[in-house]
């Protein structure tokens, strides 16, 4: 793996790590994982309020890694294509 | 760079400037008057930090964001996921401190208080412990494995990761009961999460500032990259007063510089060696310039010994430097500081007049209306009591909105135990000629027992829709 591959996994993983921890705290301060759990499907059965939390964090850690990724990888792709000008401005 | 091509080998700038190589970096250790205030500072807040934990108001931990049971603890105060908007606004103080802060004095934050530098330096005394200085760790590091490098480098990682689980197990006893979780730890009954997340703070802690260092601030920072936008030409930054040090040059001690046309920069390199990120500091004002103020330490150590006057480099300003009028109070400042105020009379007025009983009303699902006895029309609530005080109430509910309103049955009080919640069904009746449409009516609950409080919440009475009325 390149350096900056190794870079862009580790921005990804960073800043979706950042989004889902202050995704998980509002959610969560708004949502009772004990309801989601009695509501929710049975597979969810038997677990505890802390197991909550932390299943909704990596869940909420995966979906910003997935868009994260996702973005990197356009703006990677695009750049190779139009000649080294990501941003887009200049004439 | 054409798709396909391998990318960027780190030293190929052309090609990809954005990133340079991760060299390995042995800050030099430095003293003077500024690493004193760090080392208080680290002191001061790791002292708080592993301290607070075990502190203990009324017979319960005080500060616990206690997620298990859903109830913060803030000393005296107990705080409920319902009462979310005091942290919200706490965040917001903490926001808007930090940019109120960085227009004045630049990066103060990550120079003094950032948990970062704050580990990262304690990591470092560690590092020294084991290790030796500077010179010792470089020559350790490129020499072969010996007996005495494997106790070292041994000593430093067992050194470091116990101080890393340390730092963990703190960080989630300020999220479950500190007390009960050194029991259980010690017990060997610490459940599955608890030990995940003491897990995974403790290796972000090791990493980050074992390891990372000042590539999380290089990389991972996003307050670096955006607190330029503070920045103005009044802002405190530490700055290399070119006039006065170019040009720079080695010369003998005692040499008349000017004779001799140099600057008063020695080029002894001593403020790169210190620097933490690796920058010099004398190409200029850098975005990885953490503020910590280790190269004004350095010269100015040098500067005394060249008989010379400090502060060839020192925390100065933009407009200073080009010597225009003295630091003024600034637009900037003035919103900044009016917002910090705001948010911090808002909070302290809120939770000086706070009333420690919520309501949450439900209406029945199942019906919108009953007929009763021919003549009344009947509407079913479910009223949650959220009793946040630290003691029990009684509470009496009443309802009010229009004539003829009242509870169907004569209301007794609702005794609700100190944080707790009760669920009480609620009934209310209105004449049918008074009941017919939509109604907008309150529930009012009032504590009977001396403490002098009550909560409103509005809600709907439904009736038969008036059309229906006229046909009948």
């Amino acid at each position: 793996m390149s350096q900056s591959v190794r870079i862009h996994a580790g921005v990804v993983l960073w800043s979706s790590f950042l989004a889902g921890a202050v995704a998980s705290v509002v959610f969560f301060a708004a949502v009772d994982p004990a309801l989601l759990r009695d509501a929710g499907p049975r597979v969810f059965d038997g677990l505890d309020r802390e197991a909550g939390y932390a299943l909704g964090f990596l869940f909420l850690w995966a979906v910003g890694a997935v868009a994260s990724a996702l973005a990197v990888f356009l703006v990677r792709t695009a750049r190779a294509e139009s000649g080294g000008n990501a941003s887009g401005d200049g004439p | 760079m054409k798709a396909g091509e391998p990318l960027a080998h780190a030293a190929d700038s052309a090609a990809e400037p954005m990133y340079a190589a991760a060299v390995k970096i042995y800050p030099r250790e430095v003293s003077g008057r500024f690493a004193r205030l760090r080392n208080v500072a680290v002191v001061v807040l790791l002292g708080l930090y592993y301290s607070v934990a075990w502190l203990t108001w009324n017979g319960r931990q005080a500060l616990l964001f206690d997620l298990p049971a859903r109830k913060f603890y803030v000393f005296g105060l107990t705080l409920w996921p319902q009462d979310f908007w005091y942290m919200a606004l706490l965040m917001i103080i903490a926001a808007l401190s930090l940019f109120f802060f960085t227009a004045l004095a630049g990066r103060v934050f990550c120079g003094y208080a950032c948990p970062q530098t704050v580990w990262t330096e304690a990591f470092l005394w560690i590092e020294r412990l084991t290790e030796g200085p500077r010179q010792r760790r470089m020559r350790l590091d490129a020499g072969p494995w010996t007996l005495e490098k494997l106790l070292r480098k041994g000593g430093k990682q067992l050194l470091w990761l116990a101080f890393a689980l340390y730092t963990g197990f703190t960080f989630v006893g300020y999220f479950m009961p500190i007390r009960s979780i050194t029991s259980a730890a010690l017990g060997g009954t610490l459940g599955p999460w608890a030990t995940f997340w003491i897990g995974l703070y403790s290796l972000a802690t090791y990493g980050n500032a074992g390891y990372l260092r000042e590539q999380v601030c290089k990389y991972m920072c996003p307050y670096a990259r955006f607190q330029s936008a503070m920045f103005d030409k009044d802002t405190l930054v530490i700055a290399y007063d070119t006039g006065r040090g170019e040009p720079r040059g080695a010369r003998r001690r005692g040499t008349d510089a000017h004779a001799a046309g140099l600057g008063d920069c020695i080029d002894c390199t001593l403020c790169v060696q210190v620097c933490p990120t690796g920058i010099d500091i004398r190409k200029g004002l850098q975005y990885e310039c953490i503020a910590c103020a280790a190269c004004i330490d350095a010269c100015d150590d040098v500067m005394d010994k060249m008989r010379a006057p400090r502060g060839l480099i020192r925390y100065t300003s933009e407009n200073a430097v080009s010597g225009r009028s003295l630091p003024r109070v600034r637009g900037r400042l003035l919103v900044y500081g009016g917002l910090l105020g705001a948010a911090a009379t808002a909070i302290v007025v809120s939770l000086a007049t706070r009333t420690p009983l919520l309501l949450d009303v439900i209406r029945d699902r199942n019906a919108l209306y009953r007929e009763v006895r021919g003549d009344r029309i009947e509407n079913a609530y479910s009223v949650k009591v959220i009793n946040e005080d630290d003691r029990a109430h009684r509470y009496l509910i009443q309802a009010e909105g229009f004539d003829g309103l009242q509870l169907a049955a004569p209301a007794a009080p609702v005794e609700v135990a100190a944080e707790s919640v009760a669920t009480v069904p609620v009934r209310l009746q209105a004449p049918s000629e008074r009941a017919a449409g939509v109604h907008p009516i309150r529930l009012r609950v009032v504590a009977l027992d001396g403490a002098d409080f009550e909560r409103v919440e509005k809600t709907r009475f439904i009736g038969p829709v008036e059309e229906e009325h006229a046909h009948d």
